[in-house]
């Protein structure tokens, strides 16, 4: 236990406390809206504010939020306008964004190394004012993500209902993404940029195993970020190793044991019996049809064996001469 | 009072006409079946309404007020194609009291909330489902869900995009008596009109983005074209005059 008398670990560990609890928050939107990779995408922006930062000589945690939320603007208002569905902008953007990251460093002569505390995280060098700004961006983060979560939860999981309530989705749908970088570039010094998403969503995976509903998942997967960070850090000054990794595998490591026990906590409820509709005898005939069933006709088409069934009123149609086989 | 009044719209999306010169206006307290083939424009034209899709052409007023300038959106309930929405990890009731954003857009959601949202459930006959996950629902289950989203604030106007769309007679039976207890303005858009026939006092048919037709209810679309064809007999049901548009 000595080692945690140091002021640097006790830094690390409140560092770690912090981004561990609040990054999940804004991890379950994204997952809701199936976005998980966005905070790999942040991540490769953020590095284009590390490389300014080494240019200009001056602390990387500004530069990298700045440009974050640029970034991140930039990418929901190409969603927006429905330009970013064949992903090539974003790509341009991410890759971009790592490439002028990893320039802009080797011309502050530093080269791709100096870059690399900010890619794997480096909790054991957050100073006092680093620990301030995370401190304060964390309780952003939180104050935003918790204060906002029924209307955030309303556009993540039904955007055009969201509208038809009135609410001012275009705005919230902003503070997603903005919220998102400035958690990717929180994170930068505890997991690292290039492992800040795993700590944002897979949190989230693993909660959403055991416990049912959007915020009940979203309590759990924060606890299981505050767990898996700070007994990441510990573990990690222990048997000396990198603590950006050893949080990221023990996040993996809850996820893996959600597995098992989802089968558990999420028994499947079978529809009862009134609401399914009796299925009819097979190859009952069906003579009266009200159109002729083909593909666009409006039921789901199902392969069976050398046919196509078409899906209807719960049962199965097949095409046979002049009626209907019932499957 | 006109629930729904639309003007000479027009909507293009991604250059293509979609809907072309549609009018036609909804008074207060009946229930309109908006019906028509699969790419005809229904939901399109149901979006439009509610302001999803922005028309090039034309008016849309909501309750007397204009779409651009609508606030009154506590008194609109709308209940989109179930296969549009993706809810994973969420419970049948934060999926209904999500409805109640409507009335109180800031706040976190209180007992008041979540009992209207009950409220909800007990009208489609799934109170005891509410604290199931939505994606372990049946999908006509599912579908009765969405529809308590929508009537949760007793909204003066509700537009259903395909209830009936997978569902099984059972759910049909239970979607249409919710319906029949709602009282309200309805907007339906409906592939197969047999389940809620009775409620259903004047229809509208599109074809290719047009209004071909408004008036009382049609016969089931005829054999073979999967069109809503006109009717045989001009009197049918109702007695409601039908208005032929070219």
């Amino acid at each position: 236990m000595d080692l945690l008398a140091f002021a640097f670990i006790q830094r690390a560990l409140i560092a770690s406390a912090l981004v561990g609890f609040s990054a999940p928050t804004i991890g379950t939107y994204i997952v809701q809206r199936r976005l998980s990779l966005l905070g790999d995408g942040l991540g490769h922006v953020a590095i284009a504010g590390v490389g300014l930062a080494l240019i200009t000589g001056t602390t990387p945690l500004p530069w990298a939020v700045a440009i974050c939320v640029v970034g991140a603007v930039l990418i929901e208002t190409l969603r927006q306008q429905g330009r970013a569905t064949g992903d090539i902008g974003l790509a341009v953007l991410f890759y971009g964004g790592l490439a002028a990251g990893v320039l802009m460093a080797s011309i502050a002569g530093q080269g791709a190394g100096g870059l690399s505390s900010y890619l794997f995280g480096s909790l054991n060098t957050i100073s006092a004012s680093d620990l301030w700004v995370v401190g304060g961006l964390a309780a952003l983060i939180l104050v935003v993500a918790l204060g906002l979560s029924p209307q955030l939860f309303a556009i993540s999981a039904d955007e055009d209902f969201a509208k038809t309530l009135g609410l001012p989705v275009r705005v919230y749908n902003y503070v997603i993404v903005i919220l998102a970088a400035i958690t990717v570039t929180t994170a930068m010094r505890t997991v690292g940029l290039l492992l800040v998403s795993a700590l944002m969503v897979i949190p989230v995976a693993a909660a959403q195993n055991i416990v049912r509903g959007f915020w009940r998942g979203m309590w759990t997967a924060m606890v299981i970020g505050l767990i898996a960070s700070v007994g990441g850090y510990l573990a990690s000054i222990y048997a000396d190793v990198a603590p950006g990794a050893m949080i990221v595998l023990i996040t993996i490591a809850f996820f893996v044991a959600s597995w098992p026990l989802a089968s558990l906590f999420h028994r499947h409820v079978h529809p009862r019996q009134d609401d399914v509709d009796p299925l009819p005898a097979p190859h009952d005939h069906t003579e009266q049809h009200a159109h002729v069933h083909g593909p666009g006709c409006g039921h789901d088409m199902v392969q069976h064996g050398d046919h196509v069934d078409y899906i209807h009123d719960g049962h199965l149609h097949a095409p046979h001469g002049d009626h209907y086989d019932e499957h | 009072m006109t629930a729904i009044d639309v003007d000479s719209l027009s909507l293009s999306l991604g250059g293509l006409p979609i809907l072309k010169d549609i009018s036609f206006q909804i008074e207060e307290g009946t229930t309109v079946a908006l019906l028509g083939a699969n790419g005809s424009g229904k939901s399109t034209l149901v979006k439009a309404i509610l302001g999803l899709h922005r028309h090039q052409q034309g008016t849309v007023s909501l309750l007397d007020q204009p779409l651009e300038t609508f606030t009154g959106w506590d008194q609109v309930g709308y209940v989109p194609q179930r296969a549009s929405v993706s809810l994973h990890s969420t419970t049948v009731l934060e999926v209904v009291a999500s409805g109640t954003l409507a009335k109180r857009p800031l706040g976190w959601l209180g007992g008041t909330q979540r009992t209207r949202a009950m409220d909800a459930l007990e009208v489609v006959g799934l109170a005891d489902q509410a604290n199931e996950l939505y994606l372990h629902l049946s999908g006509g289950q599912q579908q009765r869900v969405l529809i308590a989203r929508g009537v949760v604030n007793h909204p003066r106007l509700i537009i259903m995009d395909e209830p009936f769309a997978g569902v099984d007679i059972a759910n049909q039976t239970q979607i249409a008596s919710a319906l029949s207890s709602v009282s309200a303005t309805w907007l339906v858009v409906l592939h197969e009109t047999d389940a809620l026939a009775q409620h259903i006092d004047r229809t509208l048919i599109l074809r290719g983005g047009r209004l071909v037709f408004d008036g009382p209810l049609v016969p089931a679309p005829a054999h073979a074209t999967h069109e809503w064809e006109p009717p045989e007999h001009r009197t049918l049901m109702t007695g409601m005059e039908p208005r032929w548009i070219s």
